[in-house]
């Protein structure tokens, strides 16, 4: 379910994540709470050394205290030893987890859902905003706890020394408080604002870089170097204001402070003067104002980051409510026996206004092979998409061997109708590996069987590593043809009932697409196959073509 | 896999996953403030008494 993340919600969300290691958190908080009371008592103490060496001249306590208090600091040492330990441990295995989830559910989510997300939206997401969680937890949670803990503490403490110097600090927080939630909420705008800038210019130089080729192709550098610049500009435009308005807010909040601060001293001084204080009690009310407004102004400056950094909890929220394909468990397994596919007046579209498929009716016979045909956005790759399951029909049946694909698990699908595309994804890996994509438990014999088959064999066998050959990443050591060879016998491999290629060969030269044409040949025999084509030589092959014009069937011959 | 150091699992081991460590020292802290507290308690208790003592000796 869809919500606004707030506070609360933001803690409920995360403490699915906190559950699993609820005794480091606890002992993590612990160690912090400690901490606080050190840093309490610490003050306190040397107001009570003052006092008894000032009033008393007790030597013997002076001393003892003294060295109570040395034995604190060591204390304090190693306990911050014990509290790093847990936060670094915690960082890294909540990060890990959230992580974990994320990319889990970028396996699943439906591709409707992915297509409206850039790259460069899901790498912040996995890379930068389920690190802010853990900062999030530590850093506006667990910390603001204590530092509030803190303020009651010392405001008591202050009532107990004298009532008026105790009301006097208690008027200060929450006008503190106040004008900073009142400021807080311009600044969430506003950090909003900028994440989203941000977010877009890390999306953008994501897509550019792997596009840098290209962009000197079409000279376009000049113009990819003025976004560069306007993206810097707007960036640093709401940055400006974000940063300004933060400013405004801490200063004002400052400046209340140190007046207040101000007017408490001169009075706490002036009992002092009528021996209504001791010298060591003016010290302790002295350390107490200044680490109480300290722990305001951390407390104010923690919930405005904490604000910042919901708005990233909410993305990761969001992202991990979004719809995922296959939900539905208790569907059927699609059992391919012939491999006979019926379009039964079937419609799609992305949003209602615009239809991509409307009213297509056809049919495809055991073992035929078909060729699918038409101009750019006639929705030919869609109509494949809905076939393998990317996209659900809105209207119409989708039928194999007269099972409704709307009816029947992804799962049973996709293992058993094999897609190749123009952009083959090769891994960076060895060609053995990237083959084996298609079954992982293939032996040697049937990689070669399938390298054979697919007219690979030659290439590898004259490669210093065959099999083991380490392709870099997206393939770059291989030409077109090579990675569309591997392709296909990953495909082999995978043996599915149903291939379809889409535009597989509209980047090759004649003489490479003649041999994938043969390697077809042996891969499609007795398979039912749909080749998505422009070109002419491929249509040739075929044994039906079917035209699509504007989403509708334009003709069958 | 980089195999762990005798240090590394003894961290990993008391100072992260076992919680024996932690609360020992912590027990340890909370001990040392009682100590501390009873004995301002106690000298000013002391100092207290020996005032009374050295009141009454001058009045009598």
């Amino acid at each position: 379910m869809k919500c606004k993340l707030n506070y609360l919600t933001a803690i409920c969300f995360l403490f699915r994540y906190m559950q699993k290691y609820l005794t480091n958190f606890i002992r993590f908080y612990l160690g912090w709470l400690f901490d606080t009371v050190l840093s309490i008592v610490m003050p306190v103490l040397f107001g009570i050394m003052i006092d008894q060496i000032v009033y008393k001249q007790n030597l013997s306590l002076f001393l003892k205290l003294s060295g109570m208090y040395v034995i604190l600091a060591i204390f304090s040492c190693v306990l911050y030893l014990f509290i790093y330990a847990q936060h670094h441990y915690l960082i890294n295995m909540f990060t890990l987890n959230i992580k974990l989830d994320i990319f889990k559910h970028l396996m699943k989510c439906k591709a409707e859902y992915l297509i409206d997300m850039a790259s460069g939206d899901i790498n912040t997401l996995l890379e930068h905003d389920s690190s802010e969680c853990m900062h999030f937890m530590i850093r506006n949670v667990i910390h603001q706890l204590n530092h509030l803990l803190s303020i009651l503490i010392i405001l008591g403490y202050l009532c107990k020394i004298d009532i008026r110097i105790g009301l006097f600090a208690m008027i200060a927080a929450p006008l503190s408080a106040f004008l900073n939630m009142k400021l807080g909420k311009t600044i969430r705008t506003y950090g909003d604002k900028a994440r989203e800038s941000y977010g877009g210019y890390i999306s953008w130089i994501f897509e550019l870089l792997s596009a840098l080729r290209d962009i000197r192709v079409l000279g376009a550098r000049q113009h990819v170097e003025n976004q560069f610049d306007s993206y810097h500009k707007n960036i640093y435009g709401i940055e400006k204001k974000s940063g300004m308005t933060t400013y405004k807010a801490e200063k004002l909040t400052g400046f209340i402070s140190l007046t207040i601060k101000l007017l408490i001293f001169t009075f706490a001084g002036y009992l002092a003067s009528k021996e209504q204080l001791t010298i060591g009690v003016l010290t302790i009310i002295i350390s107490f104002y200044d680490s109480l407004t300290n722990q305001i102004s951390r407390v104010s400056s923690s919930y405005l980051d904490g604000l910042h950094r919901i708005s990233l909890i909410q993305k990761i929220y969001d992202f991990l409510h979004a719809p995922i394909e296959d939900n539905n468990t208790s569907k059927k397994e699609l059992k391919i026996t012939d491999g006979n596919i019926e379009f039964n007046t079937l419609n799609f579209a992305y949003t209602k206004e615009v239809p991509i498929l409307s009213d297509i009716t056809f049919q495809i016979n055991s073992g035929e092979k078909v060729a699918i045909t038409g101009k750019s956005g006639s929705g030919k790759t869609t109509l494949a998409y809905l076939l393998i399951g990317f996209y659900q029909a809105k209207s119409g049946k989708l039928l194999i061997d007269g099972q409704n694909l709307a009816e029947c698990s992804l799962k049973s699908i996709r293992r058993q109708i094999g897609l190749i595309a123009q952009d083959v994804l090769i891994f960076p890996g060895t060609i053995r590996e990237n083959i084996m994509l298609g079954n992982s438990k293939a032996t040697d014999k049937e990689i070669i069987e399938v390298c054979k088959q697919a007219e690979l064999w030659e290439v590898i066998q004259a490669l210093p590593d065959g099999l083991d050959t380490f392709i870099g990443l997206h393939g770059n050591d291989l030409s077109g043809g090579q990675k569309q060879r591997i392709a296909i016998a990953r495909i082999y491999l995978k043996n599915p009932k149903i291939i379809i290629f889409d535009e597989a060969t509209s980047a090759l030269d004649s003489k490479t697409e003649l041999e994938i044409h043969n390697a077809w040949n042996k891969v499609l025999a007795g398979r039912t196959s749909i080749i998505i084509t422009h070109r002419d030589t491929t249509l040739m092959h075929c044994d039906k073509i079917v035209e699509l014009r504007k989403g509708k069937l334009c003709s069958q011959s | 896999m980089r195999k762990r150091s005798k240090w590394e699992q003894w961290y990993v081991r008391y100072i992260i996953k076992k919680p024996l460590l932690f609360y020992a020292f912590l027990f340890l802290g909370i001990a040392l403030f009682l100590v501390m507290s009873l004995e301002i308690r106690m000298e000013n208790g002391e100092s207290l008494l020996r005032q009374i003592f050295v009141n009454v000796g001058n009045s009598l």
